[in-house]
């Protein structure tokens, strides 16, 4: 008797772990009994706009936020915003988690596999259009610089996916006390700028920051002379290349953008520690006025001014010629939001993001991060620098297209082998052979 | 029912739960990235396409994926290798009559206890600032360890030994503690010194502990991914870019699940072989003996 009841004991001991495995490995509903897993984006925020309460309803609602803006500066301006808006909602709530581009791509997966994606996250081009909400059509789009919302969504046939709420620039940070006191001036021309480097390195100042370590920070100067040199001059050249109507062995601004990055960024960058160098080393570098030159784009300001406030820099375009003119910056929409397709809360998603296209969020947005918005009506003075951005601006020296507009598979690839052309370990042909390669692969792959 | 088979279905039903773990975290999976493997699967993209063996032949063509198979197999040959050695070494010391050594067995097995991924940030700290530090004091240039090609993968296996030494030292303890202190005894009687007790005792006793050291070591090292990823980004000009941390980048930052799939079951195949010859040549071992 006692034999059997402990058989029996045994048995259902073992039903109930059975059990309790396979409840772990359901799907997970969402509360309203709805199953979001095989609807496709349009269904799904159909659904969910008559399904859901509108934020002033009376229920409450909370907005789950996974943001890339990982900075001080942006998280204080999303509390700003959201303190702002609960103020018209107060049936609203947030719920934000801030991390690296890595971290958020593979959340997104996971989470887009378990059809569990969060109401909004700052877009990334990794992130498939199904499973975002399209805004065309939106009133709050229309705040909005025009141009600005084409260029964020220039990777899709059509549509509007992303959300630009500022504009991020690559260039050239100079130091100008560094240049004053070698007797020096920003260079317009390549040949000005090997001039100052040669000065500089003359007198015992390294000439450009930049790390081999972390290759974020060459990469950056990579990608505003690539902007420059082949799609400033061409802005169809993808289209073309998808065509099979020119290659990157054949096009000598390709050549170009990697030559000049060869012979400035590394070649005046001190190779000895570049090694030893992290991204924030670059910055610090810049702004003790240990370097004269420094590649990287706009969020690279804050951390140089928080190492010194006042540092007297400048930024400009890389001078890839000896016409000043040909020297374009490039400006691209960065920062995004994007609704998911399947959140339970989409009119309290858009609401906000009509809140966030309001000048008082573009306020706010541009005074944290220091950059410039893409909100009608908003100039903020964010920093000294925003005049040299202007200055290219306002003449039309810009391009938008940099490796955002770039397919995943070719820039993994650019990424992993630029430097082997710069530290000689590629030609030029098999190096571009290669990148044309990743091209082809990347076309199909999409 | 005979009672031998309700004993049977008893046993079965007992197996049940670890069969279902099993069958969920790892044969599915398993299964899964095999037919991954096959597939154009791209990013978040939930549709995709079978494409037979594309993907294998493109990662036997692709330069780069060879490039990590060298780097892998340098890791892993200086890590098993060295490591092991001095695992055995650190055993041998701590078997003996050392008054300190539950402290020392404690200390070595600290690194192992660590994540790789802060051994990684801590070890890129002592290579890219404190060597330096050390170089000007002594006077020497200071160059970049990790920005060297030649040394940036043995610097990188330097760090993997560091963290693994106290894990397999335990292994060893264990296995030299099991021999009886007879044959030891008999064996000084008749004369034999440290290095004859090693030689003829010791490691003949514990062969097949090493073996299995080996084993575990080679397909720990080589699915090393947490230090090329946090102290060199696999560089410089690829040299210490491993081939999980090239899985890795396949699959999320290229976004070509398919492809890194098929990237995986190479990785797989290749541990799966050296584990099968290391196998065989310790049976073969153990007939002649």
């Amino acid at each position: 008797m006692k034999k059997k009841f402990e058989k029996g004991l045994a048995l259902l001991v073992c039903l109930i772990l059975v059990g309790t495995s396979m409840v772990g490995c359901g799907k997970a509903s969402n509360g309203t009994g709805s199953d979001t897993q095989e609807k496709t984006g349009n269904d799904t925020a159909t659904e969910a706009a008559t399904a859901t309460p509108a934020p002033d309803s009376g229920e409450k609602a909370t907005i789950e936020i996974l943001s890339l803006k990982t900075e001080e500066g942006p998280q204080k301006a999303f509390d700003q915003m959201f303190e702002a808006f609960k103020k018209d909602h107060p049936n609203v709530e947030f719920d934000i988690q801030a991390m690296s581009s890595d971290e958020l791509k593979t959340t997104l997966r996971a989470r887009s596999a378990s059809g569990d994606m969060p109401d909004i996250i700052t877009w990334m081009k990794e992130v498939e259009p199904e499973y975002l909400l399209d805004l065309s059509g939106e009133s709050f789009i229309d705040n909005l610089n025009a141009d600005s919302v084409a260029a964020a969504n220039a990777i899709y046939d059509n549509g509007v996916y992303a959300m630009p709420i500022d504009n991020g620039y690559i260039g050239l940070y100079y130091n100008k006390d560094v240049l004053e006191a070698n007797g020096l001036t920003a260079p317009k021309t390549v040949s000005e700028l090997k001039n100052a480097c040669e000065v500089l390195k003359e007198n015992g100042i390294t000439p450009f920051a930049s790390s081999l370590s972390d290759l974020s920070v060459p990469y950056m100067s990579l990608i505003a002379l690539f902007s420059e040199t082949v799609f400033g001059p061409n802005p169809d050249w993808s289209a073309q290349r998808d065509a099979g109507e020119t290659a990157i062995l054949d096009d000598s601004g390709w050549k170009t953008a990697f030559d000049l990055h060869k012979e400035f960024v590394y070649t005046y960058s001190d190779a000895d520690t570049a090694y030893n160098q992290s991204y924030d080393d670059c910055a610090a570098l810049l702004a003790n006025g240990e370097v004269a030159f420094y590649g990287n784009g706009s969020w690279a300001l804050s951390g140089i001014r928080d190492v010194n406030p006042d540092a007297n820099i400048g930024l400009e375009a890389f001078p890839i010629s000896e016409n000043e003119q040909d020297a374009k910056l490039l400006c691209f929409p960065d920062t995004s939001l994007s609704i998911c397709a399947d959140t339970d809360n989409i009119d309290a998603a858009k609401e906000f993001l009509s809140y966030v296209a309001s000048e008082d969020a573009g306020k706010i947005w541009s005074e944290n991060v220091k950059v410039s918005s893409t909100v009608n009506g908003v100039n903020v003075d964010y920093d000294p620098i925003a005049a040299d951005i202007n200055y290219y601006l306002t003449n039309n020296l810009f391009t938008p297209y940099g490796d955002r507009v770039l397919r995943s598979v070719f820039t993994d690839k650019l990424w992993e082998i630029f430097s082997y052309y710069m530290l000689d370990e590629y030609d030029w042909d098999t190096l571009a052979k290669e990148l044309d390669t990743a091209w082809d692969t990347a076309l199909n792959a999409q | 029912m005979k009672k031998k088979s309700k004993d049977n279905l008893f046993y079965g039903l007992l197996l049940l739960p670890a069969l279902v773990l099993f069958v969920l975290f790892f044969i599915i999976p398993v299964v899964q990235s095999t037919w991954l493997s096959f597939t154009d699967s791209y990013g978040m993209k939930s549709t995709y396409n079978f494409v037979g063996l594309n993907n294998y032949k493109e990662a036997l063509r692709d330069l780069s994926f060879k490039k990590t198979i060298n780097a892998t197999s340098k890791y892993a040959l200086i890590s098993v290798v060295f490591g092991n050695v001095l695992s055995l070494v650190l055993a041998l010391i701590l078997d003996s009559k050392l008054k300190l050594k539950n402290l020392l067995r404690a200390i070595f097995f600290i690194p192992n206890i660590m994540s790789l991924l802060v051994v990684g940030y801590i070890w890129s700290f002592v290579y890219t600032s404190v060597f330096p530090d050390i170089f000007a004091a002594l006077g020497i240039k200071s160059f970049a360890i990790l920005g060297n090609k030649t040394l940036v993968v043995p610097a990188l296996a330097v760090v993997g030994i560091w963290n693994a030494a106290g894990y397999y030292m335990v292994i060893y303890i264990a296995a030299l503690q099991g021999i009886s202190d007879d044959i030891i005894e008999a064996a000084r009687i008749d004369g034999a010194g440290f290095l004859h007790l090693l030689h003829y005792i010791r490691l003949p006793l514990i062969a097949p502990t090493i073996f299995t050291c080996l084993i575990l070591s080679i397909a720990a090292h080589m699915k090393v991914f947490e230090l090329p990823y946090t102290m060199t980004s696999g560089g410089p000009v690829g040299e210490s870019m491993t081939m999980v941390y090239k899985i890795y980048t396949t699959a999320f930052n290229a976004n070509r699940n398919g492809y890194a799939a098929a990237q995986s079951i190479i990785l797989f195949v290749m541990i799966a072989s050296v584990t099968l010859v290391l196998n065989f040549i310790m049976k073969k071992r153990e007939e002649k003996l």
